[in-house]
């Protein structure tokens, strides 16, 4: 273990993480380390008590008695076990260390910049789809899979302002559709539901040596590349204008270790499956430890996360017995590594950016009303189309008459109705998010707030047995306000810096994450709904719920207009708006409540996952929407709009089948993201 | 107007470092107040105490002999403009739509807009030479307009007491004699309070009537513009080789690196 301790100031990283660096800190990583590998030897010990006593210890490790069913099953499950753990700790470590190196970003790993989600659904589209024959490219699949999602990730992020941030962001972005994506496939493969659920979730059940043997080399020539690059490392830390006059390749040596960072990432979820926040928060809690220079950490990084993961997946065995598994590993690391986002970001104070300097074209003031117009001009004649003409494959066919006339347009105008009712409701919340969070990445999605209201219904479905929807909506709204509150008073000291909300919603979507997946392989019978409500199918509303919905989206809507004035000066920031004369953090409260209140009903209909809230503020701000009376109106038209469009063509565009309305919002938004990004390089 | 008394400050976090330490001090009501003081010697710290952005440590800090914290969110508004350091500059807002933003402690969340307030608004406007940019984007402006615009705001606010943190840090040389010219005159005109932190001696000199130095924290020197532009005076303050010139035909004086 390397002792050397770095004094050097490394000067991009102590502004990112102004911990207190203290002498006693400094001896922080190792104590951690030594810890860890302390608990993993009497973790093994324990395993291993059984056999030392009658002597076998050392036939058990490598010649295992195959009369004896105690010895195979250690030597052939227990044993791979703790070294796959073991693997893939010290792997997804090592590749979380360097990349948040590479990207200067303490927040940054391979599960929240989307590489994870990535690789998942590349291999499960390529399980589900490709022919056995290509099964030798499985990795290449793989590997592209986790580059595409961080490309993505880094084209959103690169060349703002605010750079860290909103790399985070993006990968909460990507990720989100790329894990509908994959919910999407499972969707259409129920029969392979339970097994692709259970990888997913990251199961480090062995049974034999095979992964390792898959992993193992692998993990080695990633580690020995990234070690080696590791000097150069530190200069990209000083900036990339430094770094390239002191003489390093800047853009070539990060692609190469991003590279291999992705590498080692889509080598162990191939073979685990996804195991979330070893690689976000064993290097982080390093950095935060005292750990400086690049090199210390990742070999650091490499040991505590591959002794953190066999410790954790050693009280998940505990945890379930003889049973087999009813908690994934994976699953069960996110649960323990989310709240430690939490406490990262009480840690390190990710700098709230300079004010942007960008400078911006005098434009025109001009009145938004044709637009508008024509924006409600286009939500009626969708709702006339969208109710009346259908495509069956071949061609449009227009309903008339006919003896079901009526059922089939109650049917799809409930659908139809609660698609346009979320879509205005999420608009809303997404705005004031957005004008209070004074973020315009910021959603209701992105918050947290869906998430926490999905679940809650989950758990109450999954765990407790609801069955009634009443009594389960009435439990996620609850959720939903529950975890507004909860978000709160976590970030009530940070009343400064509202990013911290939005990073503490990236805490609450993993945690929903990892019960989801729990849930999802153990519920059975109502996997397959549970899995199309959470892509968002408006296939199970009813008309009354459309109604209540309607209502108290309209009510709220008419209280924030009312309060326009005060909003927009919560775009001053704190500071600003309390000279003015505005209590902010009460305002701030209100506005927020009514958004996870717009937000929890939403989610109630359609499901957590759309991106309209997201979506629909921005674009409204794009068209030139700019006052907050006139924003949420925008934003109102605009959701409605593409909610319209995107559950007219849940229901057709694959019919008879029906896709979920919220995936389909997702993938129109994650590619106006996109195409945004790519249009201001 | 503001009274300080034993007031101390101290950092957040888990070693709170003192960073001013038991000021007790008058503002005096319709003067020019100017805080001069090195870098980091407490200046902007002091202000925010003033405009409630910090919580005092320890002490007690009036304002017209009524406890600071006793004012409610808008009264205070309505008393004490403050202009931060760099301000947030809502991208979306036109310079009138920002400038209208200072009757907010009078009309609220709800009050209609009346012919009055659309005259203050106006008026300031034009004191600060605004109106030709009345229908830009604030964000399209420059640094030195910008500050402008964000005085302008601060007038229409109304409030018998300015407290600006380097209001002229962003501007050029006419732009600064201008603002402070201002004012100053405003000063005079309708008896406003001001207290600003400032960098310029020179300034200092010309319009600050009544000077506060700090150094490290506490207070070094107050006194008067005559009396603050005396090269020892400054040497103490500023730890620099300073002199000063008088002027021929005038009774001001300029200060010059030794």
């Amino acid at each position: 273990m390397s002792g050397q301790k770095s004094h050097e100031a490394n000067p991009a990283m102590t502004r990112a993480i102004n911990s207190d660096m203290n002498r006693f800190f400094h001896r922080g990583p190792t104590i951690l380390c030594i810890v860890l590998a302390l608990c993993s030897v009497t973790i093994l010990i324990n395993d291993l008590w059984p056999f030392l006593q009658n002597g076998a210890g050392m036939n058990v490790i490598f010649h295992p008695d195959e009369t004896d069913f105690d010895q195979i099953l250690f030597h052939f499950s227990t044993l791979p076990r703790i070294t796959m753990a073991f693997i893939c700790g010290a792997g997804l470590a090592l590749a979380g260390a360097a990349i948040q190196t590479v990207l200067r970003n303490p927040l940054a790993s391979p599960t929240t910049l989307g590489v994870g989600a990535g690789v998942e659904f590349a291999l499960t589209v390529f399980l589900l789809l490709a022919p056995a024959a290509l099964a030798p490219f499985k990795e290449a699949a793989a590997l592209a899979g986790g580059m595409i999602a961080l490309g993505a990730v880094y084209l959103i992020a690169s060349r703002r302002a605010n750079a860290t941030l909103w790399l985070i962001l993006a990968g909460m972005i990507i990720n989100l559709m790329l894990q509908s994506g994959t919910q999407i496939f499972l969707l259409f493969n129920e029969q392979y539901l339970q097994s692709v659920f259970m990888w997913g979730a990251g199961d480090l059940a062995q049974n034999g040596w095979d992964s390792t043997q898959f992993v193992l080399p692998r993990l080695l020539v990633g580690v020995a590349v990234v070690l080696l690059l590791s000097r150069p490392l530190d200069l990209l830390a000083l900036g990339d204008d430094t770094a390239s006059s002191l003489g390093a390749r800047v853009t070539i040596l990060r692609l190469l270790i991003l590279g291999f960072a992705v590498f080692i990432t889509a080598s162990v979820i191939s073979a685990a499956g996804l195991i979330g926040f070893i690689g976000l928060a064993v290097p982080a809690a390093l950095r935060i430890a005292g750990l400086t220079r690049s090199r210390d950490l990742m070999i650091y990084s490499l040991l505590t996360g591959g002794f953190a993961l066999l410790c954790i997946d050693f009280l998940v065995r505990q945890m379930n017995g003889l049973g087999g598994d009813i908690v994934p590993t994976g699953a069960a690391t996110a649960l323990i590594g989310a709240p430690f986002i939490i406490l990262i970001l009480r840690k390190a104070r990710i700098m709230p950016g300079q004010q942007s300097e960008d400078h911006h074209p005098d434009q025109q003031i001009v009145s938004k009303n044709v637009l508008s117009l024509v924006l409600v001009f286009g939500l009626v004649t969708g709702l006339g189309l969208s109710l009346f003409v259908s495509f069956n494959g071949h061609d449009f066919v227009l309903l008339t008459g006919g003896e079901s006339f009526h059922d089939i347009l109650l049917q799809r105008s409930e659908r139809t109705f609660a698609a346009i009712i979320c879509g205005a409701a999420l608009a809303v919340s997404g705005t004031l998010i957005q004008r209070v969070g004074r973020n315009p990445l910021a959603s209701p999605e992105i918050t947290g707030v869906s998430s926490a209201t999905a679940l809650a219904m989950i758990i109450a479905l999954v765990f407790f047995g609801f069955g009634q929807r009443a009594d389960l909506m009435f439990v996620g709204a609850v959720g939903g306000i529950i975890s507004l509150i909860i978000l709160l008073l976590l970030c009530r000291k940070f009343t400064h810096t509202p990013h911290y909300l939005l990073l503490n919603g990236l805490a609450l979507t993993a945690i929903l994450g990892a019960i989801v997946r729990i849930a999802l392989t153990r519920s059975g019978t109502q996997t397959s709904m549970l899995i199309s409500w959470l892509a968002g199918t408006t296939y199970f509303t009813r008309m009354d719920e459309v109604l209540i919905v309607a209502g108290v989206t309209v009510a709220l809507l008419i209280v924030v207009i009312a309060a326009r004035r005060p909003l927009e000066l919560a775009s001053f920031g704190n500071d600003q708006a309390t000279s003015l004369g505005l209590g902010i953090s009460g305002f701030q409260f209100f506005i927020m409540l009514l958004a996870a209140i717009l937000a929890a009903s939403a989610t109630l209909l359609v499901g957590p996952l759309s991106f309209v809230g997201l979506m629909a503020p921005h674009l409204a701000r794009i068209a030139g929407y700019r006052l907050a009376g006139g924003h949420l109106l925008g934003a109102v038209l605009i959701g409605a709009n593409v909610m319209m469009v995107a559950e007219w063509m849940a229901r057709n565009l694959l019919y008879p089948q029906q896709l979920p309305t919220g995936l389909i919002a997702a993938l129109i938004g994650t590619t106006y993201f996109l195409f945004l990004a790519i249009r201001k390089r | 107007m503001f009274d300080l008394k034993n007031v101390s400050f101290q950092s957040e976090g888990k070693n709170p470092k003192t960073l001013l330490g038991d000021i007790s001090i008058s503002f005096p009501t319709g003067e020019f107040s100017a805080i001069v003081g090195h870098n980091g010697s407490g200046k902007s710290t002091l202000l925010k105490l003033l405009a409630r952005k910090n919580k005092p440590a320890s002490g007690q800090i009036t304002l017209d002999t009524q406890i600071l914290d006793s004012h409610s969110t808008r009264d205070f508004a309505r008393k004490v403009a403050y202009l931060p350091q760099s301000p947030i500059v809502p991208a979306h807002l036109s310079v009138r739509e920002l400038v209208a933003f200072g009757r907010y402690p009078w009309r609220g969340a709800f009050g209609r807009y009346r012919a009055e307030d659309h005259e203050k608004i106006d008026r300031a406007m034009e004191m600060t030479h605004v109106t030709e940019f009345a229908d830009r984007f604030v964000a399209s402006l420059s640094g030195g307009e910008r500050q402008r615009v964000w005085l302008a705001m601060l007038l229409a606010q109304d409030a018998p007491v300015l407290l600006l943190d380097e209001p002229t840090s962003a501007l050029d040389v006419g732009h600064q004699r201008d603002i402070l010219q201002l004012v100053a005159n405003l000063k005079s005109e309708i008896g406003l309070t001001v207290i600003a932190v400032l960098h310029d001696i020179d300034m200092v000199g010309r319009f600050a009537d009544h000077i506060l130095a700090l150094r490290g924290g506490q207070t070094c020197w107050q006194g008067t513009a005559a009396d603050f532009m005396q090269a020892d005076t400054l040497r103490d303050i500023f730890q620099t080789e300073i002199g000063v010139i008088r002027l021929p035909e005038s009774t001001h004086y300029v200060s010059y690196i030794a």
